[in-house]
């Protein structure tokens, strides 16, 4: 079927079709040729021919038909997958506006947390002095395992820009 | 009969039906979630406590910034998997 394609559906139908009502009026041709002296000779030829023109048109009928029912199944499922395509790109767009909208909200609710911890230096820092191993074993901590392996000794030269 | 065997191409031609391949995409993603959570931060040397909780602070935010991704990824995967589910069913 797929030089078929060349061609326009509409003018497949009419062939296809066109085939199918010769073989039909072949056929009725052959009896009806029987009533003239001459037809005689060749009713059967004609009724044989019409045969296999007929056989032939359902076949190309049954060709015919499913490659209309492919082609409505394509156009179905493309018309779906469409849809789904815009409903993808209009998720992505609510998700992308959402997590803008979260990163916002914790990113002020940090500084928020931050100020509150400005504000209480002097009672936080009155009674408490750290010792040194103390921000080595929270960097350790904060250290991935996954990563690059680090040991408290080694962090504990972090630079101040990281804060 | 030459005119019988003349419609043998055209028979054949129609044993030729392709199934025509209907492509379909792998959705694309979210830019924001596209982006890997970063390190926690690490304290600079401080004696003072309020250092600490500074860090602390900073790093809880991180984490529920990454929280947030991670739950907006499960939520993406679920989501577009009942579209591209729904696509198919649609056909049926």
């Amino acid at each position: 079927m797929w030089l078929l394609h060349l061609l326009p559906i509409g003018l497949i139908a009419i062939i296809v079709h066109g085939i199918l009502l010769l073989g039909i009026v072949g056929l009725a041709a052959s009896y009806l040729i029987r009533l003239f002296p001459i037809g005689e000779l060749y009713s059967l030829s004609i009724r044989i021919a019409s045969m296999v023109i007929l056989i032939v048109s359902v076949y190309l009928e049954g060709v015919y038909n499913t490659h209309v029912w492919y082609q409505d199944q394509v156009k179905e499922l493309q018309a779906a997958i469409a849809q789904s395509e815009a409903q993808s790109k209009t998720l992505n767009n609510e998700l992308s506006s959402e997590i803008k909208k979260d990163t916002l909200t914790i990113q002020n609710h940090t500084e928020t947390v931050r100020t509150e911890v400005r504000e209480k230096l002097v009672p936080i820092d009155k009674d408490c002095k750290l010792d040194p191993m103390v921000v080595s074993v929270l960097n350790h901590g904060a250290q991935s395992p996954l990563k690059t392996e680090s040991t408290p000794e080694n962090e504990s030269t972090v630079s101040k820009g990281n804060q | 009969m030459k005119k019988i065997l003349s419609f043998l191409p055209l028979i054949m031609l129609a044993g030729c039906a392709t199934v025509i391949p209907v492509q379909r995409h792998f959705p694309d993603s979210v830019p924001e979630l596209m982006q890997p959570c970063p390190d926690l931060k690490k304290q600079p040397d401080t004696s003072k406590l309020s250092d600490i909780v500074g860090t602390v602070v900073d790093n809880y935010g991180l984490y529920h910034e990454c929280q947030n991704k991670d739950a907006k990824w499960i939520e993406w995967y679920t989501q577009q998997k009942e579209i591209f589910n729904n696509a198919s069913k649609k056909k049926k």
